[in-house]
């Protein structure tokens, strides 16, 4: 079950006269449906029409689009590139974080109580700002090409700016909370007594991790994983930052489409795709794990 | 903890203390940016001066782009809370069918991309005939502040001990009285708290503010962002930082104020 | 080899300025079974996970098996503990979590399935190999935690409060099984409660011990009828306790005490001094009641009876006498023909060796 409905169901709800709640939850819904639901079945809608250079969009039902998407290699490697960036952004953020999701969870330091503030501090700060941060850090001039240099790693300063690596870092910055946070809440929920037993019964450290901690982290990790990937696939402006124009991600092929090129429905048909993406990592998780992310 | 021998421990904290420093090595190099003199973005800065601050507030750009941010913040913030805690309300204590269903409704701003919001969004006002103003950000904004209030207040009502309100209506009390009287006092510091994300949210968002800004109407991350475009200098590392330290300082005025639940953007 | 399966010597832990544990020594033989007894805070888990090498001592040494394991790591030293949340692995099967500690040792398949079928024949838990903890009760939880910990054959098994997550009846049922399945193992046990009963049904030999020390250590008769401190004769069994001074004191060990203008007739239990502060505590089962005109006793005092309390076996009676409150307990059946009822008079009697005297702590 969900999160959402096992503490719903805890909570001891009335069966219930229809007007207070029709009240209570109406102006929300209704705010949903009418700014979410509403315009992204339009969107959808719109990527079967077609569109005409010259005269704009011609409502006459057509696949072209999709076709297009379909038959085109460009698309297909922007497509791939995407996918095996945001796999690697997420596998970069699983190995990074979880030794700290792990701290977080089981020390009782001050070390940890500050980690925890720290980690979450940044998703306070706009994707704009990190951004910027990481040009400043990452241009031929910055602090890393400095250090670098002096310690004698390269010889001269490199263009770390602009390329894939550079929105690597960037992205597995700004996404790493989503994979921490899930860990840690789950890695809290395995009480120590766990642990203890497993040593006492003649586990090594290692082992101890291997066959209890790590399985049992699991949820947490898909949890994770699913998150960061699902904002990886659709990151936009951190890549628009840090990447070169020849960083084709679906993301920017979306936004020119729509904003520069003004094609709306081919843009519509690569939204269409991109969350059909989405949703079907989302659906095959649920399917093998029976986790809910959300 | 129970894992770690004193070697082990120490590499751990080493590795703790490394990422942090990557945490915030971005944000610790904006500010020290600002404050070099020259138009060079330089870290560590050799010469000091508050130089970019001053003609950061005097830029009318920046400013009226700050100033719309401000105000479709605490609109969206204003809308969220209004709209959202109600509706927590209703889904943790009333059962209804299709309860689940809706819950997922008001958390599914969540799931979708910000960018294909966006980019409904756009081309729904634009058939509507709706130009880019402060009222169609507003919209957008509380679309996706609403549900971090939803959740937040859920999981405050969900803590509270539902003997207290049958208590209540033991006495007499009306189901509207005990949602004023009982309900929301008790959930004060999830309230606030939630305020302040949504806030937050809107203050810093820059994805579906993309698509909803123009020339005359914009907001502050995306003035940040289109300069970042065409210049560089520490300007933009000013005016970063003033936006940091708006954040910082709600931030801890809401860990004051509520719990953090978990946390998605 | 020695025949002393654990041996604790002089234990100190401290935790900041508190002392957990204040020198604690104590010796368990194999086949024992040894309680460690008393209030929360005593120092008594600290010094079960002292043995079993979750808490390194400040000072002191721990031996198991004559060898000495002070600062060997716990998953080296081949004690076998149950947890009082019972730990079991909720994403492993029973049959897996009885044989993860033989799976660790490196056994192979076929031993480590029977030695697994085994150890759950012994718990009466046979055929639930592939359940999974959720799926079982609170009394099967413990049983899959003990088979576990007995599956790896150790030199000594260790219990942490192992029944008091049980409600009151199945407790009472578990108390006789396990002390059945340990006595059968002849595993050297020791077992931490707070719970008296359950240390005076379960061990061989019971350590009481208070604010980090051993109070007194012996077999449960003596602890019960021979306590040695007034926070013993507190700690175990229902007692009524005078405060006074001593005003004679006799060779044999007869003293008389003095408490509120009664003069008190008791054994001395501890070295005492005439003219000492002193506390006299008569368990209630040794308080006879009496008709008002009876007599016979060396203590007699009159009472007046305030409650009746049946209690189903036995009915307890709180009475007071002269501003004090004390308590009797009788048999359901009548054991003297002196009246029942509220309010009626009665006289209170004890026989001196029933009236225990310890110097007065403060």
């Amino acid at each position: 079950m969900s999160v959402v409905a096992e503490r719903l169901q805890a909570a001891r709800p009335r069966a219930a006269r229809s007007l207070p709640w029709v009240v209570a939850i109406g102006p929300a819904a209704v705010v949903v449906i009418v700014l979410l639901v509403v315009p992204s079945t339009a969107l959808f809608l719109l990527s079967f029409v077609r569109f005409d250079p010259l005269r704009g969009i011609v409502y006459s039902f057509t696949l072209e689009n999709y076709l297009a998407i379909a038959r085109s290699s460009l698309y297909l490697q922007v497509t791939l590139h995407t996918l095996r960036m945001a796999g690697l952004v997420t596998l970069a953020c699983l190995v990074l974080g979880y030794p700290i999701a792990y701290f977080m969870a089981r020390s009782k330091s001050r070390l940890a109580a500050l980690c925890a503030a720290l980690v979450v501090a940044p998703l306070f700060v706009s994707v704009v700002i990190r951004g910027f941060g990481w040009m400043v850090l990452l241009a031929r001039e910055g602090v890393v090409n400095q250090a670098l240099v002096a310690v004698g790693v390269f010889a001269e300063r490199q263009q770390f700016l602009y390329t894939d690596p550079a929105v690597l870092i960037g992205l597995v910055h700004i996404l790493s909370p989503f994979m921490i946070l899930p860990i840690a809440s789950v890695l809290r929920g395995v009480e120590p007594a766990l642990e203890e037993a497993a040593l006492n019964l003649g586990a090594t450290r290692w082992g101890v991790f291997r066959f209890v901690v790590l399985p049992l982290s699991v949820p947490g990790i898909m949890a994770g994983a699913i998150l960061v990937y699902s904002h990886a696939i659709a990151a936009f402006v951190l890549p628009a930052m840090l990447g070169s124009i020849q960083t084709k991600l679906m993301a920017t092929m979306l936004y020119q489409q729509v904003l520069v090129a003004g094609n709306l429905p081919f843009g519509a048909a690569l939204a269409t795709v991109l969350v059909a993406t989405t949703f079907l990592l989302l659906a095959l998780v649920y399917r093998f794990f029976g986790v809910r992310p959300w | 903890m129970v894992t770690e021998g004193r070697l082990g421990r120490l590499f751990l904290h080493a590795y703790v203390i490394a990422f942090l420093v990557f945490v915030l090595a971005p944000l610790v190099v904006v500010v020290g940016v600002s404050f070099e003199h020259h138009a060079l973005l330089r870290f560590p800065p050799q010469a000091l001066s508050l130089r970019w601050y001053r003609e950061v507030l005097d830029s009318p750009q920046f400013l009226d782009a700050a100033w719309n941010s401000l105000i479709v913040a605490v609109l969206a913030t204003v809308g969220s809370v209004v709209l959202g805690t109600p509706a927590a309300y209703a889904l943790v204590r009333y059962r209804f069918p299709g309860r689940d269903l809706v819950a997922t409704l008001l958390l599914s701003p969540l799931i979708v991309p910000q960018l294909v919001v966006g980019i409904a969004l756009l081309q729904f006002f634009a058939a509507l005939g709706l130009a880019a103003s402060i009222t169609t950000l507003t919209l957008g904004h509380v679309l996706i502040t609403l549900p971090y209030v939803v959740r937040t207040l859920s999981a405050n009502i969900v803590g509270l001990d539902p003997a207290v309100e049958e208590a209540a209506a033991n006495l007499g009390a009306g189901r509207l009285q005990i949602y004023r009287l009982i309900v929301l006092p008790l959930v004060r510091s999830g309230l606030y708290a939630s305020m302040v994300f949504a806030f937050l949210i809107s203050f810093d968002n820059a994805v579906i503010s993309l698509f909803l800004v123009s020339a005359r109407t914009t907001t502050l991350p995306i003035a940040i962002y289109t300069y970042v475009e065409h210049s560089l200098d520490p300007s933009i590392a000013a005016i970063s930082t003033l936006l940091m330290v708006v954040s910082v300082v709600l931030m801890v005025a809401a860990s004051r104020l509520g719990r953090i639940e978990r946390i998605d953007t | 080899m020695s025949d002393v399966a654990v041996e604790v010597r002089g234990l100190r832990k401290r935790y900041g300025a508190v002392a957990a544990v204040d020198g604690v020594s104590l010796g368990v033989r194999a086949g024992e079974i040894v309680s460690l007894l008393g209030p929360s805070g005593c120092g008594k888990t600290t010094t079960l996970r002292a043995i079993a090498g979750f808490e390194r001592p400040d000072e002191g040494e721990i031996f198991i098996g004559g060898e000495r394991m002070t600062h060997v790591p716990p998953n080296r030293r081949h004690v076998a503990m149950v947890f009082q949340g019972y730990a079991l692995f909720p994403h492993m099967t029973v049959a897996d979590n009885v044989g993860f500690g033989l799976r660790m040792r490196g056994e192979a398949a076929a031993p480590k399935a029977a030695a697994v079928t085994r150890a759950l024949e012994l718990v009466r838990l046979g055929g639930y190999e592939q359940r999974l903890p959720k799926q079982l009760s609170g009394g099967q939880q413990q049983r899959v935690a003990l088979a576990r910990a007995l599956a790896i054959e150790p030199r000594v098994l260790l219990l942490d409060e192992p029944l008091s997550n049980l409600d009151a009846k199945l407790r009472q049922e578990m108390r006789v099984e396990l002390k059945g399945i340990l006595k059968d193992t002849r595993i050297a046990t020791v077992f931490v409660t707070h719970d008296q009963e359950e240390a005076l049904v379960l061990s061989d030999g019971i350590v009481l011990m208070n604010q980090g020390r051993i109070e007194q250590e012996g077999a449960p008769y003596e602890i019960y009828e021979r306590p040695r401190t007034s926070f013993a004769a507190a700690f175990i069994g229902q007692a009524n306790f005078f405060r006074g001074v001593v005003r004679e004191a006799r060779p044999g060990g007869g003293v008389v005490v003095e408490a509120d203008g009664l003069r008190l007739r008791g054994v001395a239990c501890a070295e005492i001094a005439v003219g000492a502060p002193a506390v006299v505590a008569v368990r209630q089962e040794r308080v006879r009641v009496l008709r008002a005109s009876g007599g016979g006793y060396d203590n007699l005092l009159p009472a007046r009876i305030e409650l009746l309390n049946y209690l189903g076996a036995s009915i307890q009676l709180v009475c007071s006498a002269g501003g004090r409150t004390l308590t009797a307990v009788l048999g359901a059946v009548g054991e003297t023909d002196a009246p029942r009822e509220r309010g009626a008079a009665v006289l209170l009697g004890w026989r001196e060796g029933d009236a225990l005297v310890f110097p007065s702590s403060g």
